[in-house]
């Protein structure tokens, strides 16, 4: 499992990056207030 | 939108990222290979007689699934010598060893599932750190 992560390190980052996108999308406030 | 919708969106983005990874950009299908030559290599190198290994490639999979005219012994080993099932099996990234002979495999879990699965974590600890770091702070006059 870990050489399975060595190898796919680019799409682990992408993973985190969506992650972090998701988390402040949820956090952005709604612009109707 | 609602936050569950969000999360589903961001949920189907990232299982749409490990597909193109996995499957259009052939990633899938380079580990297995690389799994397959040092497979290969490894069975050379312990002068074993010949044994074809094959592994899952419909769908794609680190299962080997090993066929030739190898004895019990040359299979299994014994004590310190691991046999061709050890060898096979120690080579990094193998997931499962069994012998065409031998039955079936039992189940195994394909390759794309298991890279999906693999970028659950990263993508849950990216949830909580832009959580953390986009709170809303509160304005202060002071």
């Amino acid at each position: 499992m870990l050489t399975l992560a060595e190898f796919n390190l680019p799409l682990l980052v992408a993973a985190l990056l969506i992650g972090l996108a998701t988390g402040w999308w949820l956090r952005r406030r709604s612009n109707r207030n | 939108m609602k936050a569950w919708t969000k999360l589903l969106i961001s949920f189907a983005a990232l299982l749409a990222c490990g597909w193109i990874v996995h499957g259009p950009l052939g990633q899938g299908a380079a580990f297995v290979a690389g799994l397959q030559a040092e497979a290969d290599a490894a069975v050379r190198a312990s002068m074993a007689p010949p044994t074809r290994i094959a592994f899952g490639h419909d769908p794609l999979s680190r299962a080997a699934t090993l066929s030739g005219s190898a004895n019990d012994f040359q299979r299994n080993g014994m004590g310190l010598l691991p046999g061709i099932t050890g060898t096979v099996a120690a080579v990094p990234g193998v997931g499962a060893v069994h012998w065409a002979d031998a039955g079936s495999g039992g189940f195994v879990l394909p390759l794309l599932v298991e890279t999906e699965a693999l970028a659950l974590l990263p993508w849950l600890i990216g949830i909580a750190l832009g959580w953390h770091l986009f709170r809303p702070r509160r304005e202060t006059f002071l």
